[in-house]
């Protein structure tokens, strides 16, 4: 270990030797290399952590560099974790990072987790929040936990006890993941550059301090960021049980569980319909096909429809109106969403579908 | 019983960032909301006390503060 390079941390009071040492010996895993990742990575590689794991599938792209500052323009469409690696070894040679392009699933949650002492969410969806959540819950690992919206940031810290022996997780703020309609990502909301950075720093900085044993972790707390009128909130989370009794129970179950439908439809009454299967029916008078599609996607639908697109689909669900409904989009992610958000405002009364692969596999399919 | 209600991420654009309203527990509060604002129904929401989250209906007082607020995803 290089003395000098830490000699500014080394120097502070309950800190010292001692602190270096137990992140020098460290090992801890960043899911997300993006807005949250970049901050989280750049500051623990400076601060020596001997041991970080980078995964993320995720290229870089023009849109990210605003807020993914470890990246620049020349970096446009590599892979974010193996950049990642690649700038942090020339920032700290003394530490040892590993990566993996490919996104943290089912599959390999468990391996990839366990070797790792601390684990940092900088993820941007439900889908593998709830798998880390979970995987982090059975493997009793400490999560430090970060999420923004537009300019609002949340942060916590979960299966970490505190002072009575009290641990909680991400299921005790949101015990059943949201329906996708009600919380747009940062593509489709927008995000001030800046927020990211702070939210990360703050993670970084509960990684540190939980690794070291200085200050006080936010265990068991939610705290919230606001930085349009710089509002901070810490809520308490106390250990309550929570209504939710759909998830795996052991690293076995936690493997075979897709987390993908999980957090697209928790309710399973949303039917997929194949191509021939629409083809055969489109013809019958109680079935009406929505295109969930913006007006200047290709290529049109060429049989009678509905044109709404996704974004509208709310203040238009009285014009969805017979017993039968095809949602359909250009791959078959949207229709679902659609699908499972006019099952959630009408309930059981229309029998609701969406096409498998979308538009995609039915140009596909007309083509052959 | 007079209470203020705080709401968080993408609630404001369904309620304002900060109001007062009358309610004697959270369960009328939140029924009461989702009446005025249908879209509030099926939403996942975390409900707080004077800072302390709660995932059954509590009994309100004078100049309680309850927070609402939605999961975040970006990152």
């Amino acid at each position: 270990m290089q003395n000098e390079r830490y000699t500014r941390q080394l120097a502070l009071q309950g800190f010292g030797e001692v602190g270096q040492q137990k992140l020098q010996a460290a090992r801890l895993l960043v899911v997300g290399a993006g807005g949250l990742g970049c901050p989280v990575l750049q500051y623990l590689a400076a601060a020596g952590i001997g041991h970080i794991g980078i995964i993320d599938d995720d290229r870089v792209e023009l849109s990210n560099l605003h807020r993914q500052v470890l990246y620049d323009t020349m970096d446009i469409g590599r892979a974010k974790a193996e950049v990642a690696a690649r700038k942090l070894r020339l920032q700290n040679p003394d530490i040892d990072i590993a990566f993996w392009v490919e996104q943290l699933c089912p599959a390999n949650a468990a391996e990839r987790l366990q070797p790792y002492d601390v684990i940092l969410d900088c993820t941007d969806n439900f889908a593998t929040r709830y798998l880390l959540c979970d995987a982090c819950f059975l493997l009793d690992k400490p999560l430090v936990f970060g999420a923004i919206y537009q300019y609002e940031g949340q942060l916590a810290v979960f299966n970490v006890a505190d002072v009575q022996g009290v641990k909680t997780t991400y299921r005790n703020l949101f015990p059943i993941p949201p329906n996708p309609m009600e919380s747009p990502d940062c593509n489709a909301a927008g995000v001030l550059g800046v927020l990211p950075g702070m939210i990360g720093i703050h993670q970084a900085t509960e990684a540190i301090k939980l690794l070291t044993g200085i200050g006080t972790i936010l265990s068991n707390k939610l705290m919230t960021i606001n930085l349009l009128d710089n509002g901070i909130f810490t809520f308490n989370i106390p250990q309550t049980s929570f209504n939710e009794s759909s998830y795996p129970r052991s690293l076995n179950a936690l493997k075979d569980f897709d987390y993908i439908q999980y957090c697209a439809s928790v309710r399973s009454q949303i039917q997929g319909i194949t191509i021939a299967e629409l083809i055969t029916t489109w013809e019958a008078t109680d079935l009406l096909l929505v295109d969930v599609r913006e007006y200047n996607e290709t290529p049109r639908l060429q049989v009678p429809h509905l044109s709404i697109p996704l974004g509208t689909l709310p203040t238009q669900l009285e014009k969805i109106d017979r017993r039968r409904i095809v949602f359909i989009c250009q791959s078959g992610k949207r229709s679902l969403t659609a699908a499972q958000y006019f099952y959630d405002q009408r309930g059981s009364s229309q029998q609701v579908f969406h096409l498998e692969g979308g538009m995609i596999a039915l140009k596909n399919y007309l083509d052959d | 019983m007079r209470i203020q209600v705080k709401t968080f991420g993408a609630l404001t654009e369904i309620l304002e960032r900060e109001f007062y309203v009358t309610a004697g527990d959270t369960a009328e509060l939140l029924t009461a909301l989702s009446r005025q604002h249908p879209e509030l129904s099926h939403r996942k929401l975390l409900v707080a006390v004077n800072n302390t989250i709660i995932n059954t209906p509590v009994d309100l007082r004078d100049n309680d503060v309850v927070a609402l607020m939605p999961p975040y995803s970006g990152g």
